[in-house]
C-alpha cells in the first residue's frame, strides 16, 4: 500500500465511491485451438525477445489450423462487450494471421454500426471511442488482406459505403488507397462532399508532431525515480549467525 | 458516494500483465502517489489503496499508465521541455494535474478535469477509464492535464483546429511518439496508440488536420 505522511489520508477527509472487483470469465477453454488463440493474446503484449518469439511460434501453429479464424470469431462472440482490448487484440491476432478467412470477420466487425454518443456520455473520452478502436482494427485487417486478395479491396469499399462513422470510413479510404492508389477517383465519386479530403489526407512521421508548449506549471516534486534501482529487490536480510 | 463493479478486463490483452509487475515498486509507487497526489479515501473502498500491485484494481491499473507515461522514453531521464513529448509527457501531467482520484462515473465515460480559480482543482478517472489498454491510458492523462493547465476545449468536446494547440492534439502527439519510439513496450501497445491518435485526427478537430500518423 502507498506509504504517504501527507495529512489528508490521516485525517480521513476524502471520502469516495466503493467498488466491488468481478474477475473475468475464462474463455479459451473449449478446444486446442482455443488455447493457442489464448496464448496468442498472452504473448502479443510482449516486450521481450522471448515472448515475441513466443507469438510468432503460435501464429505459426494456428496458420496450420483449419479453424484459426472461426476460433478467434467464436472467442470474440463470447467475449464482454466490455472489454474493448480483448476484442481488439483478436482481431489484431486474426490480422497478424493474414489469413483469407478473416476477411468475413473484419468486415461484418467494421460494418458492425458505432453506438451513438449519448447525452450522458458526453465528454472528452467515452467508451463509445474502444468500438470504434474495434472496427478500426478490423479495418486494417482488411487492409492487410487487401494486398493480395481483390475480395478484401471490395469489402473495403463496402466499409467505405455503409459504414456510417466518418473516422472508419476515412479509415478505409486510406487502406485502400495504400494498396490500390489507382483508385482515388473511385472514391471521390461515392465519398460524400464533406469526406472526399480523405483522399489527400498525407501519412506523416511522430517525429514532425509536436505541441506548442505553453504551460506555465512548476516543478512540484523529485525526478522520476531510476529504473536501476527501482528494478532491483534483495533481501534485506541482516548479520546470521555465521558473520 | 456512489457503488459500482468493476469486471476485470483480460489482463494480457490491456497491457496489464505486461506493466504490472512493473509498477509493483515500492520506491515507484511512493513517487507518483506523491507526484500526482493521490488520496486514500479516493482510492480505498475496492479502488486498490490496499493492494497496489493487484493488477486487477484501479490504482494499480493507473499507476501502469502513469509508468508507461514515465518510462516509455529511451532515455526516460532527460525531461526537458526542449525534447518531444515522450520525454517530458510525464512531467508535464505530474506538475499540471492537482490531483487524481479514481471514481466509478457513468455511461461510459472516461475522465473528467475541472480547474479554475476558487474551485477544488482535480481530475476523475471512471471505471471505463481502469478498462482501457495501458498504452491509452497514459494518453489520457496527457490529455487531462492539458485541462488541468487551463485549456479547455474550444468546440464542445472538440478542438477547432490543430492550431488551437489542446488537449486533444497533445494526446495526438503523445501517442503518435509512443507508437513510433516507446521503449519497454510491445507492438501491440504502439499499434493501439497509432490507431487511436489517428481516431482522433479523424473525429475530434473540428477542421480536419490533412494528416494521419
Amino acid at each position: 500500500m502507498p506509504r504517504k505522511s501527507d495529512k489528508k489520508n490521516c485525517a480521513c477527509e476524502v471520502t469516495g465511491d466503493g467498488l466491488g472487483v468481478e474477475p473475468g470469465r475464462r474463455l479459451y477453454d473449449q478446444d486446442a485451438t482455443a488455447w493457442l488463440v489464448g496464448e496468442g493474446v498472452r504473448h502479443m503484449n510482449a516486450a521481450d525477445a522471448e515472448g515475441e518469439l513466443a507469438y510468432v511460434r503460435v501464429l505459426e501453429l494456428l496458420r496450420k489450423t483449419e479453424e484459426a479464424a472461426s476460433t478467434i470469431a467464436r472467442v470474440a462472440s463470447i467475449a464482454p462487450a466490455e472489454d474493448i482490448s480483448l476484442r481488439w487484440s483478436l482481431l489484431y491476432l486474426l490480422a497478424d494471421l493474414e489469413e483469407a478467412r478473416g476477411l468475413d470477420v473484419f468486415l461484418a466487425t467494421a460494418l458492425e454500426a458505432v453506438p451513438a454518443r449519448s447525452r450522458e456520455n458526453r465528454g472528452c473520452e467515452s467508451a463509445r471511442d474502444g468500438e470504434i478502436l474495434v472496427r478500426t482494427m478490423a479495418i486494417e485487417g482488411l487492409g492487410r488482406l487487401a494486398s493480395s486478395d481483390k475480395h478484401a479491396l471490395h469489402a473495403l469499399f463496402e466499409v467505405i459505403e455503409r459504414q456510417a462513422e466518418p473516422a472508419l470510413r476515412i479509415e478505409a479510404v486510406k487502406a485502400v488507397l495504400s494498396v490500390a492508389p489507382d483508385q482515388v477517383d473511385r472514391l471521390r465519386e461515392i465519398l460524400p462532399e464533406d469526406l472526399r479530403f480523405a483522399v489527400d489526407i498525407k501519412k506523416v512521421r511522430a517525429e514532425v508532431l509536436d505541441v506548442d508548449f505553453d504551460s506555465k506549471a512548476v516543478d512540484k516534486v523529485r525526478r522520476t525515480p531510476s529504473l536501476d534501482k527501482t528494478a532491483i529487490t534483495t533481501p534485506q536480510s541482516g548479520c546470521g549467525p555465521c558473520c | 458516494m456512489a457503488t459500482c463493479t468493476f469486471n476485470v478486463p483480460d489482463l494480457n490483452a490491456s497491457g496489464d500483465n505486461l506493466y504490472g509487475p512493473k509498477i509493483c515498486s515500492q520506491p515507484f509507487i511512493d513517487w507518483a502517489w506523491n507526484a500526482f497526489d493521490f488520496d486514500k479515501g479516493d482510492w480505498d473502498d475496492g479502488f486498490g489503496w490496499d493492494a497496489v500491485c493487484d493488477n486487477r484494481q484501479p490504482l494499480s491499473r493507473t499507476m501502469s499508465g502513469i509508468w508507461c507515461l514515465t518510462y516509455s522514453a529511451e532515455n526516460y531521464q532527460n525531461e526537458s521541455y526542449d525534447s518531444n513529448i515522450l520525454q517530458w509527457g510525464c512531467r508535464f501531467a505530474r506538475n499540471a494535474i492537482d490531483e487524481l482520484d479514481g471514481r466509478c462515473g457513468s455511461a461510459g465515460k472516461i475522465a473528467w478535469t475541472q480547474w479554475g480559480p476558487f474551485i477544488d482543482n482535480k481530475t476523475e478517472l471512471y471505471l471505463s477509464y481502469f478498462a482501457q489498454a495501458v498504452s491509452l491510458r497514459a494518453g489520457t492523462l496527457v490529455h487531462e492535464a492539458r485541462h488541468a493547465d487551463g485549456r479547455g476545449h474550444d468546440a464542445g468536446d472538440r478542438d477547432s483546429s490543430w492550431g488551437y494547440n489542446g488537449a486533444w492534439r497533445w494526446q495526438v502527439c503523445w501517442l503518435s511518439w509512443f507508437a513510433s519510439a516507446g521503449t519497454r513496450t510491445s507492438t501491440a501497445m504502439k499499434t493501439l496508440a497509432r490507431q487511436r491518435a489517428n481516431n482522433i485526427l479523424n473525429s475530434d478537430f473540428v477542421v480536419h488536420p490533412g494528416f494521419n500518423v
